[in-house]
């Protein structure tokens, strides 16, 4: 494994496989050092309701592989909401063709744009009665996601090729079921925004558990 | 030196010490004045400078904070959006700037494309090391403007002023904005119109003045950078040749704390002009103290003619009265002070002839000693009793002989007689009472005593016969003379008259040195007991045995004086 022992803290664990054809692979990702979350960046005029806490920060896993090819793919409609004062979620996984929805559910106008390559767009500004504007992301990628009004407001879309993914919880573990047997590029999205990669093959009915 | 010399010498000394301080103090005063003015005019132009900088740079900066917030900027920057310019462009809207620049986060230069409003393309070169070692360094905060000031012949006035900050979002710092401004200075400060100060800035080791000095020279920014980084903060103001000119040079460091290159605001004044008027100001103190000392001079010598004139008067007067001429008056010249000592002087002068007159008679016809006595005042009027020692002396047969001779020579005679006597009286201290006809009276312990009055008187006696002997020897009219001494308590003192006084002795023991006078034989001495007892061994005698004398009851023992041994 080439990825760094002090980010990824996973293990692989064989084991009987439920009753979906293929193995299981989980483990636990150690999640690296934190950006601090952005303080309270003291609006004037302030904002209508209080800022409300970002989500803690969590890690994403994905496996890319030919293997993949044979799982449907996920793509359906997904919602980043705008509500109290942040993203949510603000760590988003999705599959490549995927179109996400951005409601805004506070009372104040918010602004939905991005720079990155994966996906340039700006919705502009909208409000809670109006229509929730909506984007496709057809290009794998890391999309940065800002509202212009509120500097605190980021979010992270990771558009990956393949339907092998999930996200972790606040500890950093994670599970991914129904892997079809073969070799595959295991890939973990930090919240520093680093990407580790390990290599790692799935067997029939086993369970991979990730170890250091 | 004479008086006169000195005089002249102080009076010069301190016309020229008067001059020295003058000048010393117009010329401390003079350059403490002008160091002051200077001080000011450069304070007013640092201040000027910065205020009308201060202004300048508000818009930019408000400019440069409000992007720094920007979030689209940041995204732009943060992905490398090939629009940034664009967005950096709307977020500035419409905001009067010369140019701006954005870099990423490590300070590099992104490139603006082809026609945008980021202008100022020939300044990229220039920017960008500096722009990179502002990167380079501790993250900096969005309030953590930079100001800096670069060289660009293509603005107005020559140099642009600039703001950069860096573009963060909480943490990250995903590049910055550069924006410059050309740097006018449209105005003087009051303080400083039509002074001939030059001003300007001091970039690298290049001067750019904005006001004044065309033609400094070419070497003029390496030589002020030399002085301004040597001693920049010991030494604000220092003394600079410049272009075969001196001038009074003034840096004050303009963006302090900033990480651009550091630009010095340098002030020059031209110290000729000033250093012309403070010699001009030198040389008429100098001309003026001259011409001074020049009348001082003048008056001096005739003042000190004036002066020291009567006082050689005094002097030689003085001198004459030394030698004892009292005859000496000296010229009056003036009705002041030195006239009235010239006055005085006459006056004393005069008063000391007629005291020496008097006591000359007073010589003449008394004895020398009791002139001295007399006029010295120690003689008691009132008379007093003394042990003394008195002689007689006659020639014998004077009758006789004067009686064929006519008066004339008989004074001569006598005269030479007793002028003879007197030396003799005089060398044994004795005192010529009076003069009797050829009788003369001798004195002996008044009115004062020597010592041994009785002895000495013996001695005078018997060298007076020893005298007469010599004379006769010589003379074709000899005298045979005769001497009585007696010697004990007499009355001493002036006596006579209220309007006429004479110093002498009377009392028994004078009437006896009469009679004994009477009864000595021819070129005998005969003295009394008394006398006698105070006589030393030299003295040889032999006792006559009790004589009756006239006035005495008793007998009187007398002796004759055989020889004395020498």
């Amino acid at each position: 494994m080439r990825c760094g022992s002090f980010l990824l803290l996973a293990w692989l664990i064989l084991g009987p496989s439920g009753l979906r054809a293929g193995g299981t692979v989980e483990g636990v990702v150690k999640l690296d050092a934190m950006k601090p979350q952005p303080v309270s960046p003291g609006y004037k005029p302030q904002t209508v309701k209080p800022i409300q806490r970002a989500e803690p920060p969590v890690a994403i896993v994905y496996l890319e592989g030919p293997a993949a090819a044979v799982v449907p793919r996920k793509t359906g409609s997904v919602r980043i909401r705008q509500s109290g004062y942040q993203f949510r979620p603000s760590i988003l996984v999705v599959q490549t063709g995927t179109t996400i929805d951005f409601p805004n559910e506070d009372d104040e106008f918010h602004n939905v744009f991005s720079y990155s390559k994966t996906r340039r767009f700006d919705l502009g500004r909208y409000r809670k009665d109006e229509t929730a504007k909506q984007v496709t992301f057809e290009k794998a990628g890391v999309g940065k996601i800002y509202c212009e009004i509120h500097q605190h407001m980021r979010c992270v879309v990771v558009v990956v090729d393949t339907p092998l993914f999930t996200t972790t919880d606040a500890q950093g573990r994670f599970r991914i079921k129904d892997v079809p047997p073969g070799e595959y590029s295991m890939k973990v999205f930090l919240p520093s925004e680093k990407t580790v990669t390990s290599e790692i093959t799935v067997r029939e009915g086993q369970m991979l558990q990730l170890k250091p | 030196m004479t008086f006169r010399t000195r005089l002249l010498a102080s009076i010069v000394g301190v016309v020229t010490a008067t001059t020295a301080a003058t000048l010393f103090i117009a010329q401390s005063q003079n350059a403490a004045s002008y160091q002051a003015v200077l001080d000011e005019l450069f304070r007013s132009e640092v201040e000027s400078f910065r205020s009308q900088q201060e202004q300048q740079l508000t818009a930019a900066k408000t400019e440069a904070a409000k992007l720094a917030e920007s979030v689209r900027l940041f995204a732009a920057l943060e992905e490398g959006d090939p629009e940034v310019y664009q967005t950096a462009g709307d977020e500035l809207r419409l905001a009067e700037l010369a140019f701006f620049r954005l870099t990423d986060a490590a300070g590099v230069i992104i490139p603006p494309p082809e026609g945008s409003r980021a202008g100022g393309a020939e300044l990229d070169a220039v920017l960008a090391p500096q722009l990179a070692k502002i990167a380079g360094g501790e993250p900096l905060s969005n309030e953590d403007l930079q100001i800096g000031f670069v060289a660009s012949p293509n603005y107005e006035g020559g140099v642009v002023s600039l703001v950069y900050c860096p573009i963060r979002n909480f943490d990250k710092t995903v590049g910055g904005l550069l924006i410059g401004q050309p740097l006018r200075r449209e105005k003087r400060a009051e303080a400083t119109k039509g002074a001939s100060l030059i001003s300007g800035l001091l970039l690298g080791e290049k001067y750019l003045p904005h006001f004044g000095g065309e033609d400094l020279g070419s070497d003029t920014g390496a030589m002020l950078r030399a002085h301004v980084e040597g001693g920049e903060a010991a030494m604000p103001t220092w003394e600079q040749e410049l272009g075969g000119r001196n001038y009074r040079a003034d840096s004050n460091l303009m963006n302090r704390g900033s990480r651009f290159a550091p630009a010095w605001i340098v002030s020059l004044y031209p110290l000729d002009d000033l250093r012309r008027r403070q010699r001009e100001l030198v040389r008429r103190i100098a001309v003026i103290g001259g011409i001074g000392l020049l009348a001082a001079a003048g008056v001096g010598f005739v003042f000190a003619g004036r002066l020291s004139k009567p006082v050689h008067d005094l002097v030689a007067g003085t001198a004459e009265v030394k030698r004892g001429n009292y005859d000496v008056q000296i010229e009056k010249r003036t009705d002041d002070e030195l006239g009235a000592l010239a006055d005085a002087f006459n006056e004393m002068a005069s008063g000391l002839a007629l005291k020496e007159r008097y006591r000359s008679v007073l010589q003449m016809v008394t004895d020398r000693s009791v002139a001295d006595e007399l006029m010295s005042g120690t003689v008691l009027l009132r008379g007093e009793m003394r042990d003394v020692s008195v002689i007689f002396c006659d020639i014998r047969g004077f009758t006789a002989i004067s009686q064929d001779m006519n008066p004339a020579d008989v004074v001569a005679m006598l005269n030479e007689h007793m002028s003879a006597l007197t030396q003799i009286v005089e060398k044994h201290q004795g005192v010529v009472d009076k003069f009797v006809g050829d009788c003369i009276m001798i004195l002996f312990g008044a009115p004062k005593s020597y010592g041994h009055d009785a002895a000495r008187a013996a001695r005078c006696a018997w060298e007076m016969i020893r005298e007469r002997e010599r004379m006769n020897a010589t003379s074709n009219r000899p005298l045979a003379i005769g001497i009585g001494l007696a010697s004990g308590p007499a009355l001493a003192g002036c006596m006579g008259s209220e309007k006429r006084l004479n110093y002498t002795v009377i009392g028994e023991r004078v009437n006896l040195a009469a009679r004994l006078c009477s009864q000595a034989g021819q070129m005998d001495v005969v003295i009394d007991e008394t006398t006698l007892a105070d006589l030393q061994p030299e003295f040889k005698t032999e006792s006559l045995g009790p004589l009756t004398l006239k006035g005495f009851a008793k007998p009187v023992v007398a002796h004759r004086i055989l020889k004395v041994v020498s």
